[in-house]
């Protein structure tokens, strides 16, 4: 069963229907026996960093979603600010980050007539040939990014998806147990599903 | 790199409605149905824009916005009748991505500013009707296009990006429904001058007409209402949507 943390502002909903979409059984609770039960867990997007990090302390949320992703291993998924977060702060906002992954977010840099947000349909790269969630999603997959900052990792060896906008970022991030990604795979459609089943249905390592 | 072609649906009290003009309302169907179609068929998004909710002051209609949401794998951006933060707090946790903010801003723009710290500038789009005056240049308009406001387009422009939206919705009302497409040294006027995506939206006729708003307008995204609901020189109901993506070079 799949916890995906409800903090009262973002989209959860739309990462539930996803799940209900490849019959994955998923709960938006932000109730901690829920969350203490649950074998992976999603921290969902379309928040800013401050307002994320702040509601999550608000609701006394992080020591227990700590223990549960860094001593339990349980695996973590965080989409677009989801993942942000996961990291040690951002030029977004002035809170720091959780830094359970080594690395920052910076804004997307101003290259030719871009307009910024990135916000559309792009071309992932694979930077961890084999991985599963390369091997199980149908070939030159396509996200759907909206976004105004981006992951910068400490290691380029954390990076699993890699895209284009201007400048090479980081689309998804892979830290142990803990995926990060900056696109939105619960309206990705058939490619965004395919990662939610990989993600679900997978073990995810610490290796 | 792609660009986005998005189906832009009206609503009134549920039902799914189009307009020449921003008049001569036409009832088409089912909102829930059509945006089904429209995720199956792979759209890159849908905006669903409730017109009987600009006017009066009743809530945004938080089931039709949770049910269309719900059968959509691909984005969702919703506008019609946003005034104060919780509304639009409701609307985003009723599982939409973005909302478009209208005649929320007649008198002040803090609402996008409250938005946008929450929420961040991708989840709030600054949303303008627009009419061309008989001078040559454009008057921006507020409740569905019957009441103009004083700002000027270009001074609504500066304040929408000031304010923090990630995006303008352009709507050109002279263009709505007439299918002969978009008006384009408008949205190359508008894009040229605000560094977020521009979505046109008025007068899409023919895949040539979105190439061009691209092309030539300088927009990010065409949103598309007429030409993807009917079909033919009676105007026959038939939901459709390109099966191949736009790029530009």
């Amino acid at each position: 069963m799949i916890a995906i943390i409800d903090i009262g502002l973002g989209n959860a909903s739309s990462v539930y229907h996803a799940f209900r979409r490849i019959a994955v059984e998923s709960f938006i609770t932000n109730d901690p026996k829920i969350i203490s039960q649950a074998s992976k867990i999603v921290l969902p997007g379309n928040t800013s960093f401050d307002g994320y990090i702040r509601s999550l302390r608000e609701q006394n949320l992080l020591s227990l979603i700590e223990t549960r992703v860094i001593n339990e291993e349980v695996p973590l998924l965080g989409i677009c600010s989801g993942a942000q977060i996961l990291g040690l702060g951002s030029a977004e906002g002035i809170e720091s980050g959780l830094g359970w992954i080594p690395m920052h977010s910076e804004r997307l840099p101003n290259v030719g007539n871009l307009k910024i947000p990135n916000i559309g349909w792009r071309n992932v790269s694979c930077q961890m040939p084999g991985n599963p969630f390369w091997e199980n999603i149908d070939k030159d997959p396509l996200f759907y990014f909206s976004h105004s900052y981006c992951l910068v990792p400490s290691t380029e060896d954390d990076i699993l998806f890699s895209s284009w906008y201007g400048i090479k970022f980081a689309a998804a991030i892979k830290h142990k147990n803990i995926i990060a990604v900056q696109f939105h795979p619960e309206k990705s459609h058939s490619f965004g599903l395919q990662f939610l089943h990989v993600f679900a249905n997978q073990e995810i390592t610490c290796m | 790199m792609y660009v986005r072609i998005i189906p832009c649906l009206l609503i009134r009290n549920r039902r799914l409605i189009k307009t020449i003009q921003f008049k001569n309302e036409v009832y088409i169907g089912c909102p829930i149905n059509a945006a089904r179609i429209f995720s199956c068929k792979q759209a890159d998004e849908i905006i669903l824009l409730d017109i009987g909710r600009s006017i009066d002051a009743r809530e945004p209609d938080y089931e039709i916005i949770a049910a269309v949401a719900g059968e959509c794998s691909m984005p969702v951006t919703y506008g019609g009748g946003i005034k104060n933060f919780e509304q639009a707090r409701r609307i985003l946790r009723a599982g939409v991505e973005k909302v478009v903010i209208n005649t929320g801003v007649m008198y002040s723009y803090d609402l996008i500013r409250q938005i946008a710290d929450a929420y961040g500038s991708q989840a709030v789009v600054g949303g303008i009707d627009v009419k061309a005056t008989s001078m040559g240049g454009y008057s921006v308009f507020a409740r569905s296009a019957s009441k103009v406001m004083k700002v000027s387009l270009e001074a609504h422009l500066q304040n929408f990006v000031e304010a923090g939206v990630g995006e303008i919705f352009l709507n050109s009302v002279d263009r709505d429904g007439t299918m002969i497409g978009y008006d384009l040294p408008l949205v190359r006027s508008v894009s040229r001058q605000v560094g977020v995506p521009v979505i046109a939206c008025g007068g899409a006729g023919t895949m040539n007409h979105l190439a061009a708003a691209i092309d030539e307008g300088g927009a990010s995204a065409v949103a598309v209402g007429s030409m993807f609901i009917f079909t033919g020189a009676k105007r026959a109901v038939m939901i459709n949507y390109p099966r191949d993506r736009m790029s530009i070079i």
